[in-house]
């Protein structure tokens, strides 16, 4: 049992936690409520309460003890917005030899995406950012989410057929 | 469709999992290019812009801030304050005495929380508990007092010598270093003494005394202690009691040969006339009596 004496009340062990999940959390609720301001703030009170908590929850559990009460506060708040991706502005490579018509379809194209995710439902978009954004194998995903890899791939893939469809519909 | 094949074949493409043949039914199908550029365009956004050290001083700082409501981690605290508390509260409840005494050749009226009044005599201490007192009136006795009890249940008088209850009446308490008297005046007192196993009831006209712990019981007619019109009385007493009396009153000392204190005084002295007090007490006794420059010490002598 050498590692459950890695206590949660250990100044230098919750940073480690920090460290190991806060972006992985913050972008996760980003990912649901679309609204960072709103997912730091979930964060913070996640991390509050396991400090708090800290003589319960041991080391390994930290972890899953964050996402339940992140999870469960935001579904306890009443706004939940829609989840608006920003994109870079910066010209894309190929973009230097293309027609100016083409630039604009680039343009309308992200802009069709940008919709297209935020339609998504949620659990496929979920799986669809940690994939693309925060470069998550589906084993880490499905890990960090507590279900399967074969749930995670199922939504990956529904969320790509949506995606191409209703960017083409629109 | 390629993208209908099984349910999960397009996070395998995405992934980079597929298999040759996969791979090349996937390049050949129509939707091939849309996946494509759909990928390409994903990578265009951005992450979420995110400053994680920033958070991290707000988490500490939320963490600091709530240590002064936070009951979990401050609790075992407040159970020690609000403990200690709550022990000087009851000390100072019920430990906390209210003390009246009287010096040399001083008297004084004590009116107790129920309407009782003690009047102490000189060189007397009375305390009592300073709350909830009328619970268990119950009061401590050194020296002399006279005390007129109001009508009311377990009034209790406690000296080193034995103790009296009373029920609304009238007493003097002598309770003097090794003297004991109670005389009671009116309505009816029990003097106790479980030690000597001693219980008596006086009545109005009854009164006791202890010599040598032998218990004495006699009659008076006095309507109240003499001592409160500034006359001490005896009657057949040892004249080391009168003696010590006279130091009560008059802050005095004697010096003498002791074979010379023997005998019996039956009689009074005034509280304000040292000379006069004297004179009553030791011619009759057929002793000489001398007092220094300063009038504190008397030196007595045979006749």
């Amino acid at each position: 049992m050498h590692q459950s004496e890695k206590s949660v009340c250990d100044k230098r062990i919750f940073n480690e936690l920090f460290d190991l999940n806060a972006t992985s959390l913050r972008n996760y609720l980003y990912y649901q409520c679309g609204d960072s301001q709103q997912a730091e703030d979930l964060v913070q009170e996640a991390f509050i309460k396991l400090w708090n908590n800290c003589k319960k929850v041991v080391f390994q559990k930290a972890r899953g003890f964050l996402f339940a009460v992140a999870k469960n506060a935001f579904y306890n708040q009443v706004e939940h917005q829609k989840v608006v991706l920003k994109y870079a502005k910066r010209p894309q490579k190929t973009s230097d030899n293309e027609s100016p018509e083409f630039k604009l379809e680039e343009k309308e194209f992200m802009e069709r995406l940008q919709k297209a995710i935020a339609d998504l439902p949620e659990g496929q978009r979920e799986v669809f950012l940690l994939n693309r954004m925060d470069q998550m194998t589906y084993r880490e995903i499905a890990e960090f989410l507590g279900v399967s890899q074969k749930a995670v791939e199922k939504r990956m893939h529904k969320a790509l057929i949506k995606l191409r469809k209703t960017v083409k519909n629109i | 469709m390629f993208e209908e094949k099984d349910d999960t074949i397009m996070a395998r493409w995405l992934a980079g999992e597929l298999t040759e043949a996969e791979r090349a039914d996937f390049e050949a199908s129509s939707e091939a290019g849309e996946y494509q550029r759909l990928v390409k365009g994903i990578a265009n956004f951005e992450k979420p812009y995110f400053e994680k050290e920033v958070l991290r001083e707000r988490i500490w700082k939320g963490i600091e801030n709530q240590k002064t409501t936070k009951v979990v981690q401050i609790r075992p605290l407040y159970y020690a304050i609000g403990i200690a508390a709550s022990i000087v509260l009851v000390f100072g409840l019920f430990f906390n005495q209210v003390k009246y005494s009287t010096g040399v050749g001083e008297k004084m009226v004590v009116d107790l929380p129920d309407g009782s009044l003690v009047h102490l005599n000189a060189a007397s201490q009375l305390t009592h508990r300073r709350f909830f007192w009328k619970d268990n009136k119950t009061v401590h006795l050194k020296g002399e007092g006279y005390f007129a009890v109001t009508k009311g249940d377990g009034f209790k008088v406690n000296t080193s010598i034995g103790n009296v209850s009373v029920l609304g009446t009238q007493f003097n308490v002598k309770a003097r270093k090794t003297q004991f008297e109670l005389y009671c005046y009116e309505g009816r007192v029990r003097y106790e003494n479980t030690f000597e196993q001693q219980d008596v009831y006086l009545n109005a006209g009854d009164a006791i005394r202890l010599k040598n712990n032998i218990l004495l019981e006699f009659q008076h007619t006095d309507q109240g202690p003499l001592w409160q019109n500034g006359r001490s009385q005896f009657s057949n007493a040892d004249l080391r009691i009168v003696m010590n009396e006279l130091q009560y009153q008059y802050g005095i000392s004697f010096t003498y040969e002791p074979q010379l204190i023997q005998g019996h005084f039956t009689g009074t002295f005034v509280h304000n006339d040292l000379d006069l007090a004297l004179k009553s007490v030791f011619i009759p006794m057929g002793i000489a009596y001398e007092l220094s420059e300063d009038q504190k010490t008397i030196i007595l002598k045979a006749r």
